[in-house]
């Protein structure tokens, strides 16, 4: 197709519409303008025809016809109006402006196209003359009169019409001259700007962005294009700019990337290839590299080159094919090759486009990782504590064989399964486990059972984990069961050592006692023979003064047994002027006399959650240790010195914790107790608390005590802070963790000395002082009794008297049978008997153990009014 | 001399131009005549066209009765109407009183006429005073016709007895049609009017009778007659009287005739009857 410019086609656009438009319009006007002049033309004739009829009536009827042609020649001076004929009703002509038509006959239908035939009119045009012939009846009422015919000249018409064309046509010439000279104005306008975009935009398409926009105020829409194209080239321009950004990047990838990229063409020949892919394979150049193909050169074994032929023809693609490559000095390397396989469109491969990564190192490290995984497998698997790690909802995602073996559970089955549906007695550490979520921190629980294993003690660690940015919880669990018993037994054999040290002191104060108890005893005998009359007052004198003997001489065996004993741990809250005041007594009547013991307890209950007995022996040792380093380890010299055990509350705050890297955050109770003794040098020091390190002269001391002392209070969540000198002393603080405890009210209120009760209470104790003083107790408490003195008896007793009996009072030990046999034979009789357990040990295995067959309640003896009455209703109560 | 020249040929074309149209009106006036048709032409005393349509009824059953065609026609004015029945153009006609008079020479007779008499009279606007004719002295009237009896003769004997001239104490303005002159009295155009006074009686004065005086009344006049030229045929002159007569004002088809000619009936008449009036309308016309 032919292309003009727009000049052209505006041109000729213009010229056409304009002539075509200029034609219609005088056409149509003239043909309007034609039927419209012959309407009014008619319409004129008619009228004259009307006019003339009615004016000639009367001519007619009075037979004037001088008149009536006067009349007509009068109506044809009017324009356009040609002839005038009259007839009379028989088409006679009774008047015409031709002269010559009188008395012919009017023809009854004039010549031409007949336009209107109606009764009363009828037109013809004859278009041949350009004549228009209007014919009416004379009418006088109902009777014709005769004809009017009026013949009208079309020649004034066509000449206006003829005018008409001639000036429609002259008017077209005008105005497409007019429209030519607007269609070139357009087109120069057009065109110029048209001219200038097209300068532009060939500047723009080679790269030239700065080149200024023409800009055309006159023509919105090339305004609107200027504005179009101007965010166009900006657009084009940062796309552009961008590009040469984007093409430089991945050139510069291409030219820096650590992997091997290539192109190759389908036969395997290089056709592109970066640096690094030169250095892979040891190239110095590109132009010795590209020459050479992938395939045939570079690939080694032609097995994988078939593997991978067929691999990318049917994937189109491979991704980490793993192979080895040929470099130049004939070297191989094992490399991951990933490569796309590009298509014409017939789906032949044209090109391979690939990237290769050598892993030579990787996969000898990969090799040495897994070795390392497997070694620490090993390790893991090999380890005898349990060792369980989960993830963050709770998964098991690693169980050792020691957790297999502990549980049963193999770890096939405990993978992947929540712990709690595994091991259930892992839900009541749900709290341990929320608070390590939370707050990454290790969580230390001694001495803890796993399910209802008993017998067993584990220490369990649960510690966050993270690795490869997964979050989990391992938990660890170290079967203590065994170093538990043998701590035990040491710690024992640790008491019996102390206590081999206090016997020297206990043994000389009990003599003392028994001396006082007995002397009084002796005095009173002595009157008795001498028949003396001894008054009321006298008598309450010995008995008071060996009534604090007894009392005396059952304090020291209390705290002899209190040492002795083997019992479970049991953490309750202790307070700690109470084991100071234990201490205290201890001290008091083992050491040596030249040890001055300064106390200083706080007003007020100082709870810690401890084991009493555990906190006594730690207080005691330190005390000890104390006394000796001011007697027996000053040797020959003078022996002496101010021990002083004193307890407050302080704040550890983080200054406190930096320097106490045992310390957290909190409050503390602080047992200090400090001598004015031989003191430490820092040698020393540093080894105070390992096992069986002593300063003492051999055999009298183990080198178990501070040892001991460290143990307990670490398990305690506490530590122990030293600070000593040579020759000037030492100073143990002991920190034991603050436990908020409410002092309960009926704690300090008097309670009463007796607790009325009723019923019979049947009392078995082979002691006959106990087993009165027992009666006469439970007497004065408004109980009935029955005394049996042994075990056998109590049990026959208790058979014939059982309806009546409320609890039975049962000694633990006892010749003949036991409190357990007797127990056991009074469960026989009636198994809900109520019993009530009396010794003089504490509360250790031998007490639980008949404990545990369902005895209600335990009393130490010795006990007073108060213990056993009190106890007896409470038992009774149940 | 060329003045001259021109005016010559100018008057040479004028003269020709009339004599020509004179040559037009006599060829058409013979053009006009059929052997077979009945020429009836009625006094101009009304419009052509008016005259035209109250006597159509009677032509179309004189046409029907005879089988001729009846022409009905009129003149332009009182003389060309005598003077073409002076030359006995007309079959049958309805000629004035004074018409019938002038044309009786010529061959013309009664057959009929119609009733009753009427009276011509003088009418004044009663807000203008004149109740007598002596107050027409000086005065503008308008009037049918000097040859018409009801419309102006009459009124000579009464003047005269006055001693007043009609000719030249008052100015007459002849109007032909009894229409004009009572419009011309109303619109103040004229003093007074002299007409037939049954025309007042025509529904287009019903609203307006009131404002006028008729001041004097001419003796009674029979109305004007229906006459046929000697030498028709008989039959034809029995079957147009019998048609005249038959007219009956019972029957409402003649009666719708009779009322639009302004008679109540029309009876057969002689030459014999209009004498006594032609004795009166010989002395006025003396005076």
């Amino acid at each position: 197709m032919i292309a003009f410019k727009i000049r052209t086609h505006l041109i000729l656009s213009v010229s056409l519409i304009t002539l075509l438009l200029t034609s219609v319009i005088v056409s149509l006007y003239t043909v309007r303008a034609k039927e419209h002049a012959f309407s009014k033309l008619s319409e004129y004739g008619e009228t004259i025809a009307f006019d003339t009829a009615y004016a000639v009536a009367d001519h007619i009827i009075n037979e004037d016809y001088a008149l009536l042609q006067n009349t007509i020649l009068k109506f044809a001076t009017l324009s356009n109006i040609d002839t005038i004929e009259i007839s009379d009703s028989d088409w006679t002509m009774l008047a015409a402006t031709d002269l010559n038509m009188l008395g012919t006959i009017m023809p009854h239908t004039p010549s031409g196209e007949s336009l209107k035939n109606e009764d009363h009119i009828s037109v013809h045009i004859d278009r041949q003359v350009h004549k228009l012939t209007v014919t009416v009846p004379i009418y006088i009422g109902d009777s014709l009169m005769g004809h009017a015919r009026i013949f009208l000249s079309m020649h004034e018409i066509l000449a206006h019409i003829h005018d008409i064309q001639n000036k429609g046509i002259l008017s077209g010439i005008f105005f497409w001259m007019i429209a030519v000279l607007v269609g070139i104005g357009a087109s120069r306008m057009l065109t110029k700007p048209v001219s200038r975009f097209m300068q532009a935009t060939e500047s723009i398409s080679q790269g030239d962005f700065n080149v200024t926009l023409p800009s055309s105020k006159r023509i919105w829409e090339l305004q609107r294009f200027s504005s179009a194209l101007e965010v166009m080239v900006h657009a084009i321009e940062a796309r552009e700019n961008d590009l040469i950004a984007s093409e430089k990047k991945f050139r510069h990838l291409f030219e820096r990337a650590m992997e091997g990229i290539f192109a190759c063409d389908s036969s395997g020949i290089f056709e592109a290839v970066n640096p690094a892919m030169l250095a892979i394979l040891g190239y110095d150049s590109s132009d010795n590299l590209l020459p050479r193909n992938f395939f045939t050169d570079i690939l080694a074994d032609h097995d994988a080159i078939a593997a991978f032929k067929q691999q990318i023809t049917q994937q189109n693609f491979v991704k980490g094919y793993e192979l080895n490559l040929l470099k130049k000095d004939g070297s191989s390397i094992t490399a991951s090759l990933s490569c796309h396989a590009e298509r014409n469109s017939e789906g032949q491969i044209i090109r391979y486009e690939g990237l290769i990564r050598d892993i030579t190192q990787q996969k000898k490290a990969s090799e040495e990782i897994a070795q390392m995984r497997n070694y620490l497998h090993s390790i893991i698997e090999s380890m005898p504590s349990m060792l369980i790690t989960i993830d963050k909802d709770l998964i098991v995602t690693q169980w050792n064989s020691a957790a297999s073996h502990i549980t049963g559970i193999p770890s096939t089955k405990a993978i992947g399964e929540k712990i709690w549906n595994i091991a259930p007695f892992f839900r009541k550490y749900i709290d341990h486990v929320d608070r390590i979520s939370l707050y990454p921190e290790t969580i230390k629980l001694q001495r803890e059972h796993m399910g209802s294993d008993k017998e067993r003690l584990f220490n369990m660690t649960i510690f966050p984990l993270v690795t490869n940015g997964t979050s989990g919880i391992a938990i660890r669990l170290d079967d203590i069961t065994e170093l538990e018993t043998k701590e035990k037994q040491l710690q024992q054999a640790q008491k019996m050592e102390s206590l081999g040290t206090l016997a020297g002191g206990l043994a000389h104060d009990f003599n003392n006692v028994l001396g006082g108890i007995l002397g009084n005893l002796s005095l009173i005998q002595f009157r008795l023979d001498q028949h003396e009359l001894i008054s009321e007052e006298e008598l309450r004198e010995y008995v008071k003064s060996m009534s604090t003997g007894g009392y005396r001489a059952a304090d020291l065996v209390r705290q002899l047994l209190t040492l002795s004993r083997k019992q479970k741990i049991e953490l309750v809250p202790v307070d700690l002027n109470l084991s100071i005041k234990h201490v205290r007594k201890i001290s008091e009547n083992t050491f040596d006399r030249s040890v001055k013991i300064n106390i200083q307890m706080l007003p007020a209950p100082a709870y810690c959650l401890a084991d009493p007995s555990q906190i006594e022996q730690v207080i005691l040792n330190i005390c000890i240790n104390a006394a000796h380093s001011m007697t027996i380890m000053r040797g020959e010299t003078t022996w002496g010195g101010d021990l002083t055990v004193s307890l407050k509350k302080m704040t550890s705050d983080r200054i406190f914790c930096q320097s106490h890297p045992d310390a957290k955050e909190g409050l503390y109770w602080v047992v200090s107790i400090s001598d004015t003794g031989v003191g430490m040098d820092s040698t020393v020091l540093a080894k105070i608390f390992d096992p069986f390190f002593t300063t003492k002269e051999k055999g009298k001391g183990t080198g178990l005590g501070l040892s001991m002392a460290y143990s307990i209070i670490k398990q305690l969540n506490g530590f122990i802070d030293v600070s000593s000198k040579k020759n000037m002393g030492s100073t143990f603080n002991i920190y034991l963790p603050f436990l908020e405890r409410q002092i309960r009210e009926q704690d300090l209120l008097k309670d009463p000395l007796i607790y009325p009760g009723q019923g019979c209470i049947l009392v078995v104790d082979d002691d006959d002082i106990m087993l009165e003083t027992a009666c006469a107790i439970l007497k004065s408490a408004g109980y009935d009794v029955l005394a049996a003195r042994n075990g056998q008896e109590g049990v026959d007793i208790y058979r014939e008297k059982q309806s009546s009996l409320s609890a039975i009072l049962l000694d633990l030990v006892m010749p003949i049978m036991s409190g357990k046999e007797t127990y056991l034979e009074i469960k026989k009789i009636n198994p809900d008997a109520k019993v009530l357990l009396s010794s003089g040990f504490r509360h250790d295995e031998r007490v639980d153990d008949v404990m545990q067959l369902g005895v209600n309640g335990f009393l130490q003896k010795p006990y007073t009014m108060e213990n056993l009455t009190k106890t007896m209703k409470e038992i009774l109560a149940e | 001399m060329n003045l001259r020249k021109g005016s010559l040929i100018f008057g040479t074309l004028f003269v020709l131009f009339f004599a020509a149209l004179s040559l037009i009106d006599q060829a058409l006036a013979h053009a006009h005549d059929y052997p077979n048709a009945i020429k009836f032409s009625i006094f101009p005393y009304k419009s052509p066209q008016t005259i035209f349509r109250l006597f159509s009824p009677i032509a179309k059953r004189i046409q029907e009765k005879t089988g001729k065609k009846v022409n009905v026609v009129s003149a332009p004015d009182f003389d060309t109407f005598v003077e073409r029945g002076i030359k006995g153009e007309y079959d049958l006609a309805l000629p004035c009183v004074t018409c019938f008079f002038m044309m009786q020479p010529a061959g013309y007779h009664v057959i009929a006429r119609g009733e009753p008499f009427f009276h011509g009279g003088v009418i004044t606007r009663k807000d203008s005073g004149i109740t007598s004719l002596e107050q027409l002295k000086g005065k503008k009237i308008a009037a049918i016709g000097r040859h018409s009896f009801a419309g102006f003769m009459f009124l000579k004997l009464p003047m005269h007895e006055r001693g007043l001239s009609t000719e030249e104490d008052m100015h007459f303005h002849f109007l032909k049609k009894n229409d004009s002159i009572i419009f011309g009295v109303l619109n103040k155009k004229y003093d007074a009017g002299v007409i037939r006074l049954d025309s007042l009686n025509s529904p287009m004065f019903e609203a307006i009778r009131d404002t006028v005086t008729i001041i004097n009344k001419s003796p009674q006049i029979p109305q004007f007659p229906f006459v046929v030229k000697d030498g028709i045929d008989p039959e034809i002159i029995s079957a147009v009287l019998d048609i005249l007569t038959g007219l009956n004002p019972g029957n409402e088809e003649d009666k719708k005739v009779l009322r639009s000619l302004g008679l109540q009936k029309i009876v057969p008449a002689q030459d014999s009857d209009y004498d006594t009036f032609g004795k009166i309308l010989k002395s006025s016309s003396e005076l």
